[in-house]
């Protein structure tokens, strides 16, 4: 489950990807880095208005915060190599501390869960536990040696490791049980600060995005969702009616769409949903039940004869699941997106299906304009995503990227089906669900955000990758990459990734723009 | 003739549904499984055998049925030694797919490609919808072969590959093949270049010019 307490964060151990800045300074050529800092510093502030709460000024040695103008590649190379030195200074320390820091940010996940804050996260967040709980065993050379753990080499291996060892650590550890009532109590603060927002009328939209970025809690999950896809009104006093209108005018929908002629005229499209159904999440029992099925087939043909720009695409089936396990925790109770049982459906009241039909059509359809271009003709906004992501690992990876060429791969050969479904086919459900808390709260989640998660999800990959050596290898490990095992707490640190990622390269003027496409 | 290793590229292509990874994956696995995932895009795998003293590499592209998807086909097909176009034989649409695949892999990859028209469901033999003589004459027509497969009872489909396989080695060492020519050309043992990314990489280079920077 979602927030589990015993799943470590990887923040606090994951190093800042050194190879990137490099890259930023070489990968640029005969421009260089004169004209990286405006960008840097651009981005950086965007960066930094939505993380603010994340920095601990009195913690962070290393940037000047009141002045974001002067932040440069220099300045953080410089950075990195301090962090380096610190490191393995202090390296036998962190030994027994890094469990700690790793430990707490689980539960605190990183603020509007970005980027360059997840590598501030461990420090300040700690920082703050010690100051408010006086926690006397945290001394501040722990914090630093929690710090310097991201100097370390990315090494997908290492940093598994160490996390057994945390948790041989942890659970050994006093420490260890006082954290985890903190961990409790954030949490419930967490909780709180959903119900604050929740509670309001309007609703905040932009501090709810800030807080669903890290993570919904399950309750919270379904009215957030459908706040943020723009269906519900923020406006307390417009929800009911507003929704009420919208629940009829899909059954309306329905009615239509189901009638002779327009059965006449989509025949293929319902032909090719039907193929499809029985076919989707065979692992999920309930997407055998054929209530559910039925539901299914509505949301999809009528979403397809609505919008005949697209269509039916194979794929966007998969995009209809989350939705529908997610708000149907508005009418039962459920422990686990994945065991929830048919018979739990067919207790439902005719009227509550309703209800979570409707919800799930409108959503979907939200979701949809948004990545509209994916499924038009020819789906040229996967194409041209797939060309970014080349580039982008290009500059972020150049080892894997030559690798991969080297051996003849295509990255429309495996990134084709990461973009047309989300990723939904690489990841289990529930970290599919957690990623698109992120997606319904970061602008173009969706999208270009999408892109980025994909880049990171590869470069996690990497040395996977690396130790393959031919094309079917390679091949067969890209469409099968080892992802059964992925928690939560994973989803957070790739969009952490993500983000750090989109910092760096969504403002670089040569990267990424329409015209290069 | 004797102990040689040949590395083939194969492609199946057809309508949503009509069991091309049910195919592949009782060939592969001998799995059947009536419910699993549509394939998006495509799914690659590979199958070593033995014919004779010979061993075979396929590498097996199974691609998405959806219409949507037809103009992903080339990144698949390109290069392809052999082709499955499968139909359904309850489904006289699929059978209609076949001849749309069959044009386009005749312009684009001439007669290199071994073509295999495979009827599969022949369990369902009672729902037919296609007729066996239309589509066995409509097959040499067009210089391909004809199949009736079950994937389901696994019936035909271990005699499907093996046939493939042999046609492809016919092919191959018959020397009509230019690409054959040229890779045979080298040494014996050039498994790597049997499979033919020789195209791919012509488009990768018109991709990079599209790149930025």
């Amino acid at each position: 489950m979602p927030f589990d307490g015993q799943q470590q964060v990887y923040g606090a151990q994951h190093p800042p990807n050194l190879k990137i800045i490099k890259e930023l300074k070489s990968g640029s050529g005969s421009s260089n880095s004169h004209s990286l800092p405006g960008t840097v510093v651009k981005a950086f502030r965007d960066y930094e208005k939505k993380t603010i709460d994340a920095w601990d000024i009195d913690e962070n040695e290393c940037f000047n915060l009141t002045d974001p103008f002067q932040i440069s590649i220099t300045d953080s190379e410089e950075v990195a190599k301090k962090i380096i030195k610190n490191h393995k200074e202090t390296q036998e320390k962190m030994q027994s501390s890094v469990s700690i820091g790793s430990k707490t940010t689980t539960k605190l996940s990183p603020g509007p869960g970005k980027a360059l804050r997840q590598e501030t996260d461990a420090n300040s967040q700690i920082s703050n536990l010690s100051k408010s709980f006086k926690i006397t065993s945290l001394s501040s050379s722990d914090v630093k040696s929690t710090d310097s753990s991201y100097a370390k080499p990315s090494d997908p291996k290492s940093s598994i490791q160490n996390k057994k060892n945390d948790n041989q650590d942890s659970n050994a550890s006093n420490r260890h049980q006082l954290y985890v009532f903190k961990d409790f109590d954030q949490d419930s603060t967490k909780i709180q600060k959903f119900e604050n927002i929740l509670n309001s009328s309007p609703i905040n939209l932009s501090e709810l995005e800030k807080l669903s970025w890290k993570g919904i809690p399950n309750n919270f999950r379904p009215i957030c969702w459908k706040l943020l896809s723009d269906y519900l009104p923020l406006k307390k006093e417009l929800q009911e009616k507003t929704i009420e209108q919208k629940r009829n005018s899909y059954w309306e929908s329905v009615t239509e769409c189901y009638s002779p002629s327009f059965l006449d005229l989509n025949h293929d499209t319902l032909r090719q949903i039907l193929n499809d159904i029985p076919r989707m999440n065979p692992l999920i029992p309930i997407f055998q039940n054929e209530t559910v099925q039925n539901i299914f087939q509505r949301v999809l043909y009528v979403w397809a004869v609505r919008h005949p720009g697209s269509g039916y695409v194979q794929g966007i089936n998969d995009l209809l699941t989350p939705f529908f396990v997610v708000f149907l925790n508005d009418y039962i109770k459920i422990a686990s997106y994945t065991e929830i049982e048919a018979k739990d459906i067919e207790n439902l009241s005719q009227e509550s299906l309703h209800q979570l039909e409707a919800d799930c059509y409108w959503c979907m359809t939200k979701l949809l304009d948004r990545i509209q271009e994916n499924y038009i003709f020819s789906q040229p906004g996967i194409q041209k995503k797939i060309i970014a992501l080349e580039e982008l690992m290009k500059r972020i990876d150049r080892a894997l990227y030559e690798h991969l060429k080297k051996n003849n791969i295509e990255f429309i050969q495996f990134a084709f089906r990461w973009m047309n479904n989300l990723l939904m086919r690489e990841i289990p459900l529930n970290c599919t669900i957690r990623l698109w808390d992120t997606y319904h709260a970061e602008p173009f989640g969706f999208s270009d955000f999408h892109l980025y998660v994909c880049a990171a999800f590869l470069c996690r990959y990497s040395k996977n990758l690396i130790e393959e050596k031919d094309f079917q290898g390679l091949m067969l490990l890209l469409q099968s990459l080892p992802t059964r095992n992925l928690k939560i707490s994973d989803i957070t640190l790739l969009t952490a990734e993500a983000y750090k990622l989109q910092v760096m390269f969504a403002n670089s003027p040569s990267h990424m723009s329409g015209n290069n496409l | 003739m004797s102990g040689k290793s040949y590395q083939f590229k194969i492609v199946l292509l057809g309508e949503g549904c009509v069991g091309k990874t049910s195919l592949m994956l009782r060939y592969v696995q001998d799995k059947f499984n009536d419910e699993h995932l549509s394939t998006i895009q495509a799914a690659f795998i590979k199958k070593k055998i033995r014919i004779g003293s010979n061993s075979v590499e396929l590498a097996i592209w199974d691609t998405a049925g959806q219409e949507k998807y037809h103009a992903l086909g080339p990144i698949y097909y390109r290069g392809s030694n052999g082709a499955f176009l499968v139909y359904d034989i309850t489904d006289i649409d699929s059978f209609e797919r076949i001849r749309k695949w069959v044009t386009e892999l005749k312009t684009s990859l001439g007669d290199d490609c071994i073509l295999c028209i495979v009827g599969n469901k022949s369990d369902l033999e009672k729902n037919r919808n296609v007729p066996i003589k239309e589509a066995e004459e409509y097959a040499k027509s067009v210089g391909a072969k004809h199949y009736s497969t079950s994937a389901k009872l696994n019936q035909g489909v271990n005699e499907l590959f093996l046939d493939i396989s042999k046609r492809m080695i016919e092919k191959f060492e018959s020397s009509e093949n230019l690409e054959s020519i040229n890779h045979q050309s080298g040494n014996s043992s050039n498994k790597r270049n049997t499979i033919q990314v020789v195209d791919d990489s012509v488009v990768q280079q018109e991709d990079k010019k599209s790149g930025c920077c």
